[in-house]
C-alpha cells in the first residue's frame, strides 16, 4: 500500500488554477522526485500535503488516513516533514535553537538522541552550533534546513528543491546524504530543478507541467527517455 | 527633591514598561502595531472597578476578574478580527486599522457604560510611607515596583527561556517555517494577546490606585506613551520596553517638577526623536529585522 496518496488533488489560488487534479503516489521506502518548470505547481503539492494551502477537492492520503485539509501541526504529528523551499531557516536563532525548533512537538527525553543522529549525519552543522543561522553559507544552511527536518523523525520527508542555488561539489554531498536518509528508513518525496541528478538517486518520478502530471515513471526509464532530455536537462 | 522625583519617575515609568512589555510582545511576534493595548489598559481599570463597586467582592478578587476578562478581551480582538485577515493573508495596514477600530469600540463602550467623569478609586496598597534621606516613599509605590519586577521577570524567563518564548521568535521569523515545526501558530499568537491583555489590565488598576481616580481619557493618553517607550527601546525587543518606560516616566517626571507639566510631552518626545536619530532602532533595537 502506498504511503503518500494523491487522488485528483485541485489547488486553486484565487483564479490560478495551480493543480488540476493530480494524481501521485509514494511507497514506503522510495525515493520520488518531482520534477517540472518554474510555476509548474511543484512547491504548491508540497504544500497542500502539509496542509500549508487549502485543496480545492480530491484527496490526500497518508499511511492509510485521509489527511487532507488538516492543519499544518497534525501533519506534522503524523510524521511528514517538508524542508520547504529556500531552506527558511530562522535567522537569528542558533544552529542549535533551529534544530530544537525541528523537535518542538516530540518529548523531550527523545531530543538528545536526534541530535546525535542529526551532527552525525550532518558533522558541519555540530562545528557550528553556536552560529546565528543567518551568517551561514547558502550550502549551510541548506544543511541545517534538513537536519532541522530530521530532527523530527519524519516517517516521510518533503524536500522543496534542496539544490537551489549550490555549487556542484555541494550538490553531490547533499544527494549522498538524501541517500543515507533513505537508509534510515524515511520515505523521501523530493522537488529538483536539478533534473539529472535527481534522477540517478531516485526510484521513480513524476513529471508536473501547469498543473498537471503528464508522465510518470522509473526514474531509470526518464533518464533514457528523449523528451524528458529536451525539456528538462537543458541538452539536445 | 531630585530623589523624590526619580522614585515618582521610577513609579510610573515601571508602568508605562510594563504596558509596553504587551504591546512590543505582540508586536515582536507579528510587525503589528496593536493600537487596542491602550484601550486594554483603562478596560482592565473599569472591570476592576464595576466588579468592585456593584457586587461588594473583596478587591483583590474583583481584580483578578478584570484581569481575567481583559486577558480575554485580548483574546477576542486576535480571535474574531486578526486572526481571520491573517487567513486572507490581509496586508499589515488592514491589521492595524483593525485594531485601531477595535480600540474605539472598547474606548465608546466603556464612555456609553460609565459616562465621561471621572471616578475616584479606593487605594488598597495604602500601607503608609517610609522616607529615605529627604525622600518619601509610599508603600503603593513599593508595591508597583515590586509587582513590575516580578512580572518583568517572568515575562523574561517565558519569551528567553522556555519553549513557548521559541516558538513566538519563531513566529515572529517566518511564519510558515514556524508551522512547519508544528507550532501552533494561532495558539501562541492568541497567547501574547492574552498576556499584553493581562500586563494592561494588572498596570491600569494598579495606576488606578496610584492616582486614587479613573477617567475616559486614561487609555488615549497612556497609549502614546506606550509607543514611545517601546520605540526608544526598541521595539519589538523586551529589555527595551521595560528600559524605555523607565527612561520616559523619569524624563516626564523631572520635566514636569523642574520645567512644567505643559511641556512635559513636547520634552519627552524631543529625547525621543534625539534618541532615534542617534540609534535608529532604539536603545536595545536589533540592526535589521531581516524577514527571510
Ligand atoms: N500565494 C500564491 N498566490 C497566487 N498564486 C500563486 C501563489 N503561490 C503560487 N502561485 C502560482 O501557482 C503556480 C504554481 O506555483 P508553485 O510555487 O507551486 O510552482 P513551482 O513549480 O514550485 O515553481 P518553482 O520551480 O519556480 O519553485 C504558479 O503559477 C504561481 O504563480
Ligand atoms: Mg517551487
Amino acid at each position: 500500500m502506498a504511503l503518500l496518496k494523491l487522488e485528483d488533488v485541485v489547488v486553486d489560488y484565487g483564479s490560478i488554477h495551480a493543480l488540476k487534479k493530480i494524481n501521485m503516489e509514494v511507497d514506503s521506502g522510495e525515493i520520488i522526485t518531482l520534477i517540472g518548470a518554474n510555476g509548474a505547481g511543484k512547491s504548491t503539492t508540497m504544500k497542500a500535503i502539509m496542509g500549508l494551502v487549502p485543496c480545492k477537492s480530491g484527496k490526500i492520503t497518508f499511511d492509510g488516513t485521509d489527511i487532507t485539509n488538516w492543519e499544518t501541526k497534525k501533519a506534522v504529528q503524523a510524521g511528514i516533514i517538508l524542508s520547504p523551499e529556500g531552506r527558511q531557516v530562522f535567522p537569528r536563532y542558533s544552529v542549535k535553537d533551529n534544530l530544537f525548533l525541528g523537535a518542538y512537538l516530540r518529548p523531550r527525553q527523545e531530543i538528545p538522541e536526534s541530535l546525535e543522529m542529526v551532527y552525525n549525519l550532518l558533522p558541519k552543522l555540530k562545528e557550528r552550533e553556536n552560529q546565528v543561522a543567518g551568517s551561514l553559507s547558502g550550502g549551510e544552511q541548506q544543511m541545517l534546513a534538513i537536519g532541522r527536518a530530521m530532527m523530527a523523525k519524519p516517517k516521510m520527508l518533503l524536500l522543496d528543491e534542496p539544490s537551489l542555488g549550490l555549487a556542484p561539489l555541494i550538490i553531490n554531498e547533499i544527494f549522498g546524504m538524501i541517500d543515507e536518509i533513505r537508509t534510515l528508513g524515511t520515505t523521501i518525496l523530493l522537488v529538483e530543478q536539478n533534473a539529472r541528478i535527481a534522477l540517478k538517486h531516485s526510484d521513480r518520478a513524476y513529471v508536473l507541467e501547469t498543473g498537471n502530471i503528464v508522465l510518470s515513471n522509473k526514474a531509470e526509464a526518464m533518464l533514457q527517455s528523449d523528451e524528458v532530455q529536451k525539456a528538462y536537462f537543458g541538452v539536445l | 527633591m531630585l530623589v523624590q522625583q526619580i522614585v515618582n519617575g521610577f513609579t510610573i515609568g515601571s508602568v508605562y514598561a510594563l504596558v509596553a512589555i504587551g504591546f512590543t510582545m505582540v508586536f515582536g511576534v507579528l510587525e503589528l502595531t496593536n493600537f487596542s493595548n491602550s484601550s486594554l489598559y483603562m478596560f482592565g481599570a473599569y472591570i476592576t472597578f464595576l466588579f468592585y463597586t456593584a457586587t461588594g467582592i473583596h478587591f483583590f478578587l474583583a481584580f483578578g476578574i478584570s484581569i481575567v476578562l481583559t486577558g480575554l478581551l485580548g483574546y477576542g480582538i486576535d480571535r474574531f478580527a486578526l486572526r481571520q485577515l491573517r487567513k486572507k493573508k490581509a496586508p499589515k495596514l488592514s491589521g492595524l486599522i483593525t485594531t485601531l477600530g477595535m480600540s474605539m469600540v472598547v474606548d465608546n463602550a466603556i464612555m456609553v457604560f460609565f459616562g465621561t467623569d471621572s471616578k475616584s478609586f479606593e487605594n488598597f496598597l495604602d500601607f503608609g510611607k517610609i522616607y529615605i534621606g529627604s525622600a518619601v516613599v509610599t508603600w503603593t509605590q513599593i508595591i508597583i515596583l515590586i509587582a513590575a519586577c516580578i512580572l518583568m521577570i517572568t515575562l523574561s524567563v517565558i519569551t528567553y527561556r522556555m519553549k513557548i518564548g521559541k516558538a513566538m521568535g519563531a513566529i515572529a521569523q517566518n511564519q510558515d517555517a514556524a508551522k512547519l515545526m508544528g507550532i501552533d501558530t494561532d495558539k501562541i499568537i492568541s497567547l501574547t494577546f492574552i498576556i499584553s491583555g493581562f500586563l494592561a489590565c494588572i498596570a491600569g488598576t494598579m495606576v488606578a490606585m496610584y492616582y486614587r481616580s479613573i477617567d475616559t481619557a486614561m487609555g488615549s493618553s497612556i497609549g502614546i506613551k506606550i509607543f514611545a517607550a517601546a520605540v526608544l527601546g526598541g521595539v519589538g525587543v523586551l529589555p527595551g520596553a521595560v528600559v524605555g518606560g523607565l527612561v520616559l516616566g523619569i524624563v516626564e517626571t523631572i520635566v514636569s517638577a523642574y520645567i512644567s507639566t505643559g511641556y512635559r510631552d513636547a520634552i519627552s518626545f524631543s529625547i525621543l526623536i534625539l534618541v532615534l536619530l542617534v540609534m535608529p532602532n532604539g536603545l536595545f533595537g536589533k540592526k535589521a529585522i531581516n524577514k527571510v
